[in-house]
C-alpha cells in the first residue's frame, strides 16, 4: 500500500520466545526440561551426599518412603544418583551441543562464503560422516581415558558436518541477496560480512539443530557410559547407572527403570522443543516466521 | 461490439480482509462486464485490489484470509460466487483460464510442455485418445505461434526463452477453449519486443476462439494498446471505467490524471556540457561465464564482448538492451562483483580490473550501487542506521560523524532524520528505495551504478524517485550509469544511452539521437516494440 505514512511502526516481539508460547507441545516440553535441569542443579542441595554413600545393609531396597526410586547393589540412593547423574549428562550433552554449533558454524560460514574451500572442506565432512559416531568415540575415550572433555570432544566430532551442511547451505542462498552484495560494495571485509550480514540467517535453523544434537549428545554419553568407557563408577552419569544397573536387573528393576526414565523424558523433551522451535522458525514450514523474519 | 450476454458479470463484488489492517475491504463493490471478443483491462498501483479481483473470479483467494462478503460473479449467467468445489473444478480450465505473470514458476519444471498441456485435456475430456491429444497439443501450439511445435512439445520448461514460456501458458490456457481468460500481468515479466508480440496474439486468439479476455497490468502502455474498455482500480475501489481512447485522452478522476502523468514518457534533458574528464574510462571489457557440468563438458557464455565507453563527471549514461544482453554483467564488473577476463577499467587513471584484496575493497567506496529490489537490498534484520553508517565507519569515520551524515541524507532524500532506528520492514518500496541511494551516497562516491533501480516501483513512485535521482545528481555531483530495460525511463534521466545486444554495445550517442534517429537496427527494434507509443500520440494530440 503506497499511502501508508513511514509512521507504521509494527512492533517487533522475540520471535524465539513467541515461538513457545503458541506451540503448548514445545511449552509443556520446556517446563519439563527445565524441571530436570533444576533438580540436577540443586542436586547436592537436595539429596546430600547420599549417591555416595555405601550402605552394605541396605543393598537392592525396592522404592519406598526411605528411598523413593529404591537402592542400587552398592546400597546408594538410586533417587540421589538419578539426580547426580543428570548432572553429567545433562552437562555433557549442553556443551557437546554448543561446541558442535560453534565449529560447525565457523567450518560452514567459511566453506560456504570462500567458494575454493567448498571442494576441500566438504570432502574432509563427508569423510568424518562415514566414520560410525560411536566408534569413533570408544576409540578415543579408551585411548586417552575417559574425562569430560575426551568425552566432549568425542561426541562433538561427529556432529560437526551436520551443522556445517546445514550452515553452507544457508550461506550458498543469502550470499547471493542484495543486501549482501551491497555490503561488499561499500568495501566491508569479508570476516565482517560474515558475521553482520550472514551469520542471523543461520541462527533459527542453527537452535532447532542444536537442540537435536543436545538430545543425541545426552544418549550418546548413555551409551558409552553403558558401554563402560563412560565416566568410571564413582562419578555417576545416567549411563553407567544404567550399565550398573543391567547386573541386577532381573532382582532391582528399578535401578534401570528410574534413570532409563530420566534419560527418555529429557531426549524426548529436547527433541519436542526442537520440533516446536523448527515449526515455528523454519520459514518453509511456517507462514508467521516469514512475516516476522 | 454484439449486445448479447456478457461472458462475465460482475456485480457489487466485496472482498473483506482480516481484522486489524489499514482498510477493511480488498475490494469494495466492485462491478464489470468483459463480453465476448472483447480484452477489459484494470489498472491499478500495487494494493489496488487488481489482482485479488482476478483471483476472486477463480476463486483462488486464500479463504481463510481473504473472504467474498458480498456481491455475484456470473460465469455465462452462472453466479460462482457461490459454486461448490466440484463444480469450480469443472469451471477452472474448461470455462475459465488464468495466465500467471511469471512462465517459469507456473509451469512444472521436469514435465516435457507438450505433456504438461495434454495433461489438461487428459483431466477435463478423458474420453479422447493419446494420438488425438498429441494432434491438439501441436494444433495449439501452432496456435500461439511456437516455431516447430513438434520439437519444442518435446523440451522442458527452462529450455524455452520467456516469451516462448508465456506462449505455452497461453496454449494450455486455451486448451479447452475457454469463454474467459484470465491474465494476471502476462508480459510483465517479459521484454518489450516478446511483450508487444504476445500482445498481438492476445487479440488473434481472441477473435478466433470467440472468448473474452480479462487481463490485469499496471502499464498504461499496454492498456492503450490492447484495451477495449479499462477499469482503473485505487484502494480496492474502481474510480474510473470507460473506453481506453476515453480514459487515456480525457481522464475524468484526479487519480487517474496522475497515474497517466507519471507514466514515464520519451523526454530529453537538456544540460549543460559535461567535463571533458572522464572518471571512468572502460576500455575492451570481455566477460565470459564458464559452466563445468557434472561430465566435464563446458559451457561459455559471453556475458560482456570488447565493450568500451567513457563516463564524464556528472554525466548519466543509460545502458538499455533486452534480458540477457549484459546490461547487469556490465554493472556487476564495473562494481567489480565480476572479475573480467581482458580489457581495463580506468578509474581515475587507475586500471581497477585486477585490484583485490584490500586495495579493492578501498577503491570500492568511489563507485556505488542501488539495487533493482528494494525489498532485498536491505538487511531485514538491521535497523536503517546501522545499514547507512556500516560503510562510511568502515573508511574510518567516527560513529558521531557517521550518524550525522545518515541524518542528513535521510532529509536528502525525502524522508525523515529519526527514522534511523527503524527496520527495513517498516518502509514502503519506494521508501527503501530511497534508503538505498541514501546508503550509497552516505560513501560520497564518483559514480552511482543504478541496476533497474525503479523497475520495481508503481509509476507514480517511480517518477518519484527519478527526479530524486535528477536533483541529487545535481546537488552532489557524481556521475551515474543507469542500466533500465524501459527506454522511456532512460530517456528521462540519461544524457547519453548505450544500446547493447549480445554483450556489445551496438549503438551509443546522446539520448535524443539514439532514440529520434536510430542507426543500429537494434535500436530501431527496441523502440517500434515500446508499449503505448499510440498512447503517447493520443495524449499528445
Amino acid at each position: 500500500m503506497s499511502a501508508t505514512g513511514q509512521a507504521s511502526s509494527i512492533a517487533r516481539r522475540n520471535v524465539l520466545v513467541e515461538a513457545l508460547l503458541t506451540n503448548r507441545v514445545a511449552l509443556l516440553s520446556g517446563i519439563l526440561l527445565l524441571a530436570i535441569v533444576l533438580l540436577a542443579v540443586f542436586a547436592p542441595l537436595i539429596t546430600g551426599d547420599d549417591a555416595f554413600l555405601i550402605r552394605p545393609r541396605q543393598r537392592l531396597r525396592p522404592p519406598g518412603e526411605e528411598f523413593w526410586f529404591g537402592t542400587d547393589a552398592l546400597g546408594r540412593d538410586v533417587f540421589a544418583l538419578v539426580l547426580h547423574g543428570g548432572r553429567i549428562s545433562l552437562l555433557v550433552g549442553l556443551l557437546a551441543a554448543l561446541a558442535g554449533a560453534a565449529v560447525g558454524t565457523a567450518i560452514g560460514l567459511l566453506t560456504g562464503y570462500f567458494r575454493w574451500l567448498d571442494p576441500i572442506v566438504m570432502r574432509i565432512m563427508d569423510g568424518i560422516m562415514a566414520i560410525p559416531g560411536i566408534l569413533f568415540a570408544v576409540a578415543l575415550v579408551s585411548l586417552v581415558g575417559p574425562s569430560v572433555v575426551t568425552i566432549v570432544a568425542a561426541i562433538t566430532f561427529s556432529e560437526i558436518p551436520r551443522v556445517t551442511r546445514l550452515v553452507r547451505s544457508v550461506v550458498l542462498s543469502v550470499r547471493e541477496e542484495s543486501y549482501v552484495r551491497a555490503a561488499e560494495g561499500l568495501g566491508i571485509p569479508p570476516l565482517l560480512v560474515l558475521l553482520r550480514h550472514i551469520l542471523p540467517s543461520c541462527i533459527a535453523p542453527l537452535i532447532v539443530q542444536t537442540t537435536y544434537m543436545f538430545a543425541a549428545a545426552i544418549l550418546a554419553e548413555a551409551v558409552l557410559g553403558f558401554l563402560g568407557v563412560g565416566f568410571p563408577p564413582d562419578i555417576p552419569s545416567w549411563g553407567n547407572v544404567l550399565a550398573e544397573g543391567r547386573a541386577v536387573f532381573q532382582r532391582a528393576p528399578w535401578t534401570i527403570i528410574a534413570p532409563g526414565l530420566f534419560l527418555a523424558v529429557t531426549v524426548m523433551a529436547v527433541n519436542l522443543l526442537g520440533d516446536g522451535l523448527r515449526d515455528r522458525l523454519d520459514p518453509r514450514l511456517s507462514r508467521a516466521a516469514k512475516v516476522s523474519s | 461490439m454484439t449486445t448479447c450476454e456478457p461472458i462475465l458479470r460482475i456485480e457489487n463484488l466485496s472482498v473483506a480482509l482480516p481484522e486489524g489492517l489499514d482498510r477493511s475491504h480488498a475490494v469494495r463493490n466492485v462491478s464489470f462486464d468483459v463480453h465476448r471478443r472483447q480484452i477489459l483491462c484494470v489498472v491499478g498501483e500495487s494494493g489496488s485490489g487488481k489482482s485479488v479481483t482476478a483471483a476472486a473470479v477463480m476463486r483462488l483467494l486464500p479463504e481463510k484470509v481473504l473472504r467474498i462478503s458480498g456481491g455475484t460473479i456470473r460465469l455465462e449467467g452462472e453466479d460462482i460466487a457461490v459454486a461448490s468445489p466440484e463444480r469450480l473444478c469443472q469451471l477452472r480450465g474448461s470455462r475459465m483460464a488464468m495466465i500467471f505473470q511469471e512462465p517459469l514458476t507456473a509451469l512444472n519444471p521436469v514435465m516435457r510442455v507438450g505433456d504438461q498441456i495434454a495433461e489438461v485435456l487428459q483431466i477435463h475430456r478423458p474420453g479422447t485418445s493419446a494420438e488425438q491429444r498429441q494432434a491438439r497439443v501441436r494444433e495449439l501450439m501452432a496456435d500461439v505461434q511456437l516455431p516447430e511445435p513438434e520439437r519444442l512439445a518435446r523440451a522442458y520448461p527452462h529450455q524455452l526463452s520467456g516469451g516462448q514460456r508465456q506462449r505455452v501458458m497461453i496454449a494450455m490456457a486455451l486448451a479447452l477453449e475457454p469463454a474467459l481468460i484470465i491474465a494476471d500481468e502476462p508480459t510483465t515479466a517479459l521484454d518489450v519486443t516478446t511483450q508487444a508480440q504476445i500482445l498481438r496474439l492476445f487479440r488473434e486468439l481472441l477473435t478466433k476462439h470467440d472468448s473474452g479476455v480479462l487481463m490485469i497490468t499496471h502499464d498504461f502502455g499496454v492498456v492503450a494498446d490492447v484495451a477495449d474498455h479499462v477499469v482503473v482500480m485505487r484502494q480496492g475501489d474502481i474510480v474510473e471505467h470507460g473506453a481506453p481512447e476515453k480514459v487515456l485522452k480525457a481522464p475524468e478522476h484526479p487519480y487517474t490524471r496522475a497515474l497517466i502523468e507519471a507514466v514515464p514518457r520519451f523526454r530529453y534533458r537538456s544540460r549543460p556540457d559535461a567535463a571533458d574528464t572522464p572518471v571512468i574510462a572502460v576500455e575492451a571489457l570481455s566477460l565470459t561465464y564458464r559452466n563445468t557440468s557434472f561430465f566435464g563438458a563446458r559451457r561459455e557464455t559471453r556475458a560482456l564482448d570488447a565493450v568500451s565507453f567513457t563516463l564524464a563527471a556528472g554525466e548519466t549514461l543509460g545502458v538499455v538492451g533486452e534480458s540477457g544482453s549484459g546490461k547487469t554483467s556490465l554493472a556487476k564488473t564495473l562494481l567489480r562483483f565480476e572479475t573480467p577476463d581482458s580489457g581495463r577499467i580506468l578509474f581515475k587513471g587507475q586500471d581497477i580490473a585486477g585490484l583485490a584484496g584490500a586495495a579493492l575493497r578501498d577503491m570500492r567506496r568511489h563507485i556505488q550501487m542501488v539495487f533493482q529490489d528494494p525489498y532485498k537490498s536491505l538487511n531485514p534484520r538491521r535497523r536503517i542506521g546501522q545499514s547507512l553508517i556500516e560503510g562510511p565507519v568502515q573508511h574510518g569515520l567516527s560513529r558521531g560523524d557517521a550518524i550525522a551524515r545518515a541524518e542528513d541524507l535521510m532529509e536528502l532524500v525525502g524522508l525523515r532524520r529519526d527514522a534511523l532506528d527503524r527496520f527495513p520492514h517498516e518502509f514502503s518500496g519506494g521508501q527503501r528505495q530511497r534508503i538505498c541511494i541514501a546508503r550509497a551516497l552516505a560513501m560520497e562516491p564518483a559514480i552511482i551504478v543504478a541496476d533497474e533501480a525503479v523497475s520495481a516501483l508503481d509509476v507514480s513512485v517511480q517518477a518519484q524517485v527519478l527526479r530524486l535521482f535528477e536533483d541529487l545528481q545535481r546537488r552532489i555531483g557524481f556521475a551515474m550509469i543507469f542500466v533500465t530495460h524501459d527506454l522511456r525511463v532512460a530517456s528521462n534521466i540519461c544524457d547519453r544511452i548505450a544500446v547493447m545486444q549480445r554483450g556489445r554495445i551496438v549503438e551509443l550517442g546522446p539520448a535524443q539521437r539514439v532514440f529520434q534517429e536510430p542507426e543500429a537496427s537494434y535500436t530501431r527494434e527496441l523502440l517500434a516494440a515500446v508499449p503505448g507509443l499510440a498512447s503517447e500520440r493520443m495524449i499528445a494530440d
